[in-house]
């Protein structure tokens, strides 16, 4: 579904990403980890247009979207939540999710957009928040907020950066639930997370990336059993008490 | 009577002026320059009646459009700047427009007057309403027909969910990018509305006071028409007409600050962003009394 | 021909004289801008009262003219404490624009003000550099315009030095780079950024003191136009870049002149804000800026 072939990502002499070849499959939920600064929310800002790739291209569904913008690749079919939630706080939580709202299976119209909206908010438990304003929601709330918003693309694909970051317990199995229903309905996932709960509860494969190069990919045991993946978390020095 | 017929026309004119700009900040950009749209549909209407032998209306419509098409133009360079330089640059344009008008000979010898822009001499004689025998009560009327109808259009417009998309642009255009909204669109389709209604504003001023000269048309016209929203709020379209109201009422209605009347304009700036930085009618407030009316209306829900 | 070549150079000379007026008004806005990461809109009218708080010495107690540099110096000190008093004290944080619009609403109080208070009345200063241009070969120069030059010289290197080799000048480029993490090194942020605005509107008096002269007669309303210069330098400068605010100072200067002699006063307003627009379309982060 997406296609991400030899993508490098430059920032003056910082290599973000170099090189990353990956793909995502449709219907599946594919996480991607890695240590702080690795490069992930960058692929992120790369596949949705937000820079452009130094090197390397881009597929989604067979089109090329290398140099496409921002609200072209979302319209492709592209959601995308932030790692830092930038939801618009002075607009209403009804209308955070309204401005994204497309025409949903065709069916169009001003009210089926209404109504769809109200369905998303529903389905993200905030439904008796809908004339509050964004900025005013606690943390989980405006985490699920974000969510709605992305799904009212309505999009075949999407990315979700560190959606369970700063969740409890309780909210974390909530996420895994939302997140298998998104798949029943066919949305196709594409996750970076440091919550290991999430990534082992989840996810069909992981990468594991690391100053922005791939070097790892797999189901969840591969990964935890990779030493490469263990050197990148853990580093490769032996801890000594005389020589920190 | 006749004076408080002036000071309503006037207050109708920089509504107008006020809500150009409101529809422009409201995607974020601050425009320091529809004064400069203003100067355009006001030479360009006077034009059309004085020079042209047109009527009133198609004339303010082709001041309008000129307004609008120059709107939609400088709304493509402003996407490059942000913040203060696209002040200065809004700025910068209506300063060339003035300096522009300022420079331009087109006249006419019309029943013996000279009419017509006539560089630093500005555009006299743009008498169609006062030729007609028009009253300047009767004109009281069209003007305010005009702010109706605009007021009305933007009331539409805020609460349509393009309405809502600018604003999603104003607070974060990336998100708002992510969120399928093209964000270029919106931002130039602002500046061509906001020229439009600053257009029209001109239209209607030219043809009230028969003359237009590049003086009118700078900074403290720039520094009004941005204070009448920034003051009113920028919650609701209720703003800028509450700014614009406001301010001429406190200096024409209370003469003994005439004198005193840039002070205290400066000193409302400076307490209303210290207080109140989104104005008197802002997001908070308008919510509030969303909430409120809900109420009435279903006391019970 | 050679008339004209030697128009243009005339002009030339004339424009980069006045044209360091027009970069120390830069560096003042871009010194702010640098330091404090906001917007000083009142600082033309800060330049504006230091220069008629100099006409109390000159015009009142007689006194000579060096009292008057030190009075317009001190004045624009003192309103400058009245800017940052009451236009970024008490700002809440969060919006960028509030202190764009607070210091635009103090330059129109401040300019008023003075327009009361001197019920408008001409004053003007005595040009103690002189009336008469000198010759330098085919070319007339005017004293006062060269003092201009050579002051704005002797700012830039006695601030270089400052910002290069004093503490105050480490704590200004730390406070400029970060301000949380000079704050945990401890540098006092207020302090600096107090201290900052001292010294730039003592800059400003002083620029004003020398440009006073320039004018037949003074009128409140330099205020706007000193603060019009300033943002048209910053924004072909580039914001934040004090060599860029030199060089679009400059930059300005000649381009006015050489509009003003071949084309006539009104074109001239119109070449510098066609320079502005050509900036702001093909490089808007201005010659040097970092992106704003």
């Amino acid at each position: 579904m997406l296609t991400i072939e030899k993508l490098s990502r430059n920032f003056g002499g910082i290599r973000a990403l170099h090189r990353l070849d990956l793909e995502v499959q449709p219907g599946e939920i594919f996480a991607m980890i890695g240590p702080n600064g690795s490069g992930k929310t960058t692929l992120f800002n790369v596949v949705t247009g937000v820079f452009p790739p130094t090197e390397g291209r881009l597929w989604f569904n067979g089109r090329e979207i290398t140099r496409a913008r921002t609200h072209e690749i979302v319209r492709l079919g592209i959601g995308r939540t932030f790692q830092n939630i930038r939801l618009f706080t002075r607009l209403t939580v009804f209308n955070n999710v309204w401005v994204a709202q497309r025409a949903a299976d065709g069916r169009r119209g001003p009210r089926a957009e209404r109504r769809r909206v109200d369905e998303l908010l529903a389905f993200t438990r905030l439904g008796d928040k809908r004339e509050e304003l964004a900025g005013n929601l606690n943390f989980g709330e405006q985490r699920r907020l974000e969510l709605a918003r992305a799904l009212a693309t309505e999009p075949a694909m999407l990315l979700l950066d560190e959606p369970a970051a700063g969740m409890n317990y309780g909210e974390v199995r909530e996420l895994i639930e939302d997140m298998r229903k998104l798949r029943q309905m066919g949305k196709t996932i594409f996750l970076i997370e440091h919550v290991m709960d999430l990534v082992m509860g989840v996810a069909d494969r992981i990468a594991v990336l690391n100053f922005g190069q791939k070097i790892a990919e797999g189901s969840a045991t591969d990964i935890q059993s990779d030493p490469r993946v263990i050197e990148a978390y853990l580093g490769g020095r032996k801890v000594d008490a005389r020589n920190p | 009577m006749d004076y408080y017929v002036a000071v309503l026309s006037i207050i109708g004119m920089h509504i107008l002026l006020g809500l150009s700009v409101y529809v422009v900040a409201i995607t974020g950009q601050l425009s320091f320059g529809q004064q400069g749209f203003y100067a355009i549909g006001a030479y360009l209407a006077g034009i059309g009646t004085a020079l042209w032998g047109i009527h009133l209306l198609p004339a303010v419509l082709l001041g309008m459009t000129a307004a609008g098409v120059m709107g939609f133009l400088v709304g493509f360079p402003a996407l490059r700047v942000k913040g203060l330089y696209l002040g200065v640059a809004t700025f910068g344009f209506g300063e060339i427009v003035r300096l522009v008008f300022l420079n331009v000979r087109y006249t006419k010898t019309i029943g013996g007057k000279l009419v017509g822009p006539n560089g630093a001499e500005g555009f006299r004689h743009v008498s169609y309403i006062y030729d007609r025998g028009f009253t300047q009560a009767q004109y009281l009327a069209v003007i305010y027909t005009a702010v109706i109808i605009v007021a009305g259009f933007v009331y539409f417009l805020e609460r349509s969910k393009l309405g809502a998309r600018f604003r999603a642009v104003e607070e974060d255009e990336v998100a708002a990018a992510m969120a399928g909204i093209n964000v270029t669109a919106v931002k130039v389709f602002a500046f061509t509305l906001g020229g439009f209604v600053a257009g029209l504003g001109g239209a209607l001023f030219v043809h009230y006071s028969t003359y237009i000269d590049h003086q009118m048309v700078t900074l403290p016209l720039a520094v009004s028409s941005v204070i009448y929203p920034m003051l009113g709020g920028l919650g609701s379209f209720w703003g800028a007409i509450l700014g614009a109201a406001l301010l001429i009422f406190l200096t024409e209605g209370l003469r003994f600050l005439q004198e005193f009347r840039l002070v205290v304009y400066g000193a409302l700036i400076i307490l209303t962003m210290l207080f109140r930085p989104r104005g008197i009618i802002d997001e908070a407030m308008v919510l509030r009394v969303r909430a409120f009316l809900r109420r009435q209306v279903a006391p019970s829900a | 021909m050679t008339e004209t070549l030697l128009d243009i150079v005339q002009q030339l000379m004339n424009g980069i004289m006045y044209g360091a007026f027009y970069a120390l008004v830069g560096i003042g806005f871009t010194l702010f801008f640098g330091v404090m990461k906001k917007f000083n809109l009142a600082y033309g009218s800060t330049i504006m009262a230091g220069i008629y708080l100099g006409l109390i010495p000159l015009n009142l107690w007689k006194q000579p003219m060096w009292v008057v540099f030190v009075t317009c110096v001190a004045g624009a000190v003192v309103v400058g404490f009245v800017v940052e008093f009451a236009c970024f004290r008490y700002l809440r944080k969060g919006h960028e624009l509030a202190p764009m619009m607070t210091t635009i609403g103090m330059l129109i109080l401040i300019e008023d003000a003075v327009v009361i208070a001197t019920h408008a009345a001409p004053f003007e200063y005595p040009n103690i550099f002189g009336d008469e241009s000198f010759e330098l070969g085919p070319f007339l120069i005017r004293p006062d315009y060269l003092a201009i030059l050579i002051a704005g010289v002797v700012f830039v290197v006695l601030l270089y030095l400052l910002v290069n080799r004093t503490t105050f000048g480490r704590a200004m480029r730390a406070v400029a780079e970060n301000p949380a993490v000079s704050q945990l090194l401890g540098v006092s942020v207020t302090r600096t950024n107090t201290l900052t605005f001292a010294l730039t509107s003592a800059l400003g008096g002083a620029t004003g003191y020398l440009v006073a002269m320039t004018f037949g007669a003074l009128q409140p309303g330099i205020a706007t136009w000193m603060t019009i210069k300033g943002l048209v330098v910053i924004v072909i400068g580039g914001l934040g870049s004090i060599p860029g605010a030199i060089f679009a100072g400059l930059l300005l200067g000649v381009v006015e002149f050489q509009a003003l002699w071949f084309l006539g006063i009104s074109y001239r307003d119109i070449f510098a804000f066609l320079l502005l627009f050509a900036f702001l379309v093909l490089r808007p982060s201005g010659l040097m800026g970092k992106a704003a």
